[in-house]
């Protein structure tokens, strides 16, 4: 199997199975654009993703690789924040700061499973919780007025799920 | 800078980018776009944080620094209730909340009990909605709440896309502020004497939904001469309980035949057995050319299968849902599970 090569901003080398790397968007894009599917001797620089996160990444990716590339249309499955697999869970079992940085690397990378799972991680963090709760699980300092935020609770009231 | 590869393998350390790829002109771009989808990337983080003034420069908090089409990808996988929460967490995630495609999911109920105070609201403050419910069930408005509505849709009335409401007088009188309404409920309309409607005053009005089997005879007249009288205005979806006024029903859906693109109907009777009705609807069947949706319920099988039966033949059709009590006798759609009273969903590609 033809292997690429990415390299972290810290300047180290991961030697990948190309079928991995291709579970990236960009990356897939990037070989087609230069007539190298094969990958070989293809060296990819990723100047904002480091080491520890591209390692990260790409034990994701390589868990995934077999994966069928979801259905962009199911708007009823992106929704849903409950169908987290076990082992994405566990993945996902990081600091908010890793966390965030495996965001950012699956949207650079382009790599959508990782991007959603990532994202409904983030959601999950958010769900059922008041705002005080949310403000202390994401470090965020209330910059309301008591005023403001009576406001918005009001308006709040006046607004109903469709 | 010297690379230190942890993995044997990766060879040439000095020239790491010796590769053909970097002597294809057209790989070159490729980087170079890649580099610049970096940039962007960058750039976005400091737009989301120049919007941060007071967040950036207190050292006690860190947001995550997200880019702000990132935030709101994580705010759409919430529910409305645990979105309304992220509202009042602070400044930043109110803006990011209030985005357009977030507002969608939420209608502003407008009551006896609130109107005062979205009023005095809307008027000191900057408030946008798309999806407005006037709920009147119970007690109507007085005559001095309905001034006030009149002010609030001065103020919101241009942005109002979507409207449910309970008295036809509300809507005559809120009419000419409405430019932008796209769908109309009127379900749940009260019977009213002597409120004409005039549809034409919403050209853009693609969606209606209504009830041709409650209220009286003259409240129906009134709403179907209104809808007799729409010019210009070509509706793509139509939601239409068909009763007791089922000849004015079958005359307003024979306007709009051409155009829909989704149907919802909902009869009360065996249309199958109606010798005046039955043709009138196969008629209008015939001119369904743009329908997408068809939904159906009704209490027998004979109705759906005399709509199914009579519908354009090249129709675009890719889904169609029946929904009927479910006898032996019924032979439309063989029942795949033997079940009693089962709602059949069908799928069909319009390709096939």
């Amino acid at each position: 199997m033809p292997n690429i090569q990415l390299q972290s901003s810290d300047n180290e080398f991961f030697n990948i199975d190309v079928q991995v790397a291709r579970c990236s968007g960009t990356i897939k894009t990037l070989l087609e654009d230069c007539g190298m599917e094969s990958g070989d001797n293809v060296i990819v620089p990723l100047p904002n993703i480091n080491s520890e996160i591209l390692r990260q990444v790409l034990n994701w990716a390589n868990y995934h690789k077999d994966d069928l590339q979801p259905n962009e249309d199911d708007e009823n499955k992106k929704k849903r924040t409950d169908d987290i697999s076990l082992w994405d869970a566990e993945f996902l079992k990081v600091d908010q700061d890793t966390l965030i940085n495996l965001i950012f690397a699956a949207n650079y990378l382009d790599i959508k499973g990782l991007f959603e799972v990532a994202c409904k991680t983030v959601a999950n963090m958010m769900k059922g919780k008041t705002p005080a709760e949310i403000r202390k699980t994401f470090n965020i300092r209330n910059d309301f007025t008591p005023v403001e935020e009576e406001q918005i609770r009001r308006e709040n009231e006046w607004c109903e799920q469709k | 800078m010297k690379p230190h590869p942890r993995n044997e393998k990766c060879g040439n350390e000095d020239e790491p980018i010796d590769s053909e790829m970097f002597h294809n002109p057209s790989c070159d771009t490729t980087l170079k776009n890649l580099d610049e989808a970096t940039q962007t990337g960058i750039a976005e983080t400091n737009a989301v944080m120049d919007t941060l003034p007071d967040i950036r420069g207190d050292n006690s908090t860190s947001l995550p620094a997200l880019p702000n089409e990132i935030w709101l990808k994580i705010f759409n996988s919430l529910s409305h209730g645990d979105l309304l929460q992220v509202k009042l967490v602070c400044k930043y995630w109110l803006e990011l909340a209030q985005a357009p495609e977030l507002r969608r999911r939420s209608k502003l109920v407008i009551t006896t009990q609130n109107v005062k105070d979205i009023c005095d609201f809307i008027k000191r403050q900057d408030f946008k909605c798309e999806s407005v419910v006037i709920d009147e069930e119970g007690r109507g408005f007085s005559s001095v709440d309905r001034e006030i509505l009149l002010t609030v849709f001065k103020h919101l009335g241009s942005d109002v896309v979507q409207l449910k409401l309970y008295q036809l007088s509300s809507l005559s009188m809120l009419s000419s502020l409405l430019p932008n309404l796209e769908e109309l409920n009127l379900l749940d309309i009260y019977p009213q004497k002597g409120v004409l409607v005039n549809f034409n005053k919403f050209p853009n009005l693609k969606s209606l939904l209504m009830d041709g089997d409650d209220g009286d005879g003259k409240t129906q007249m009134q709403l179907f001469s209104g809808f007799y009288q729409m010019s210009g205005i070509r509706l793509e979806a139509l939601t239409l309980n068909v009763g007791r006024f089922a000849a004015s029903c079958l005359a307003a859906l024979a306007l709009h035949a051409s155009s829909l693109r989704c149907l919802k109907l909902k009869i009360d009777f065996d249309i199958s057995r109606d010798s005046i009705l039955q043709p009138q609807l196969e008629e209008t069947l015939k001119n369904f050319t743009q329908l997408e949706a068809l939904y159906i319920k009704c209490h027998n099988g004979a109705t759906a299968r005399a709509i199914l039966e009579n519908l354009f033949k090249g129709n675009r059709l890719k889904t169609i849902a029946l929904d009927f009590p479910y006898r032996d006798d019924d032979d439309v759609v063989e029942n795949p599970d033997g079940r009693a009273g089962l709602l059949i969903y069908l799928s069909i590609d319009a390709q096939s």
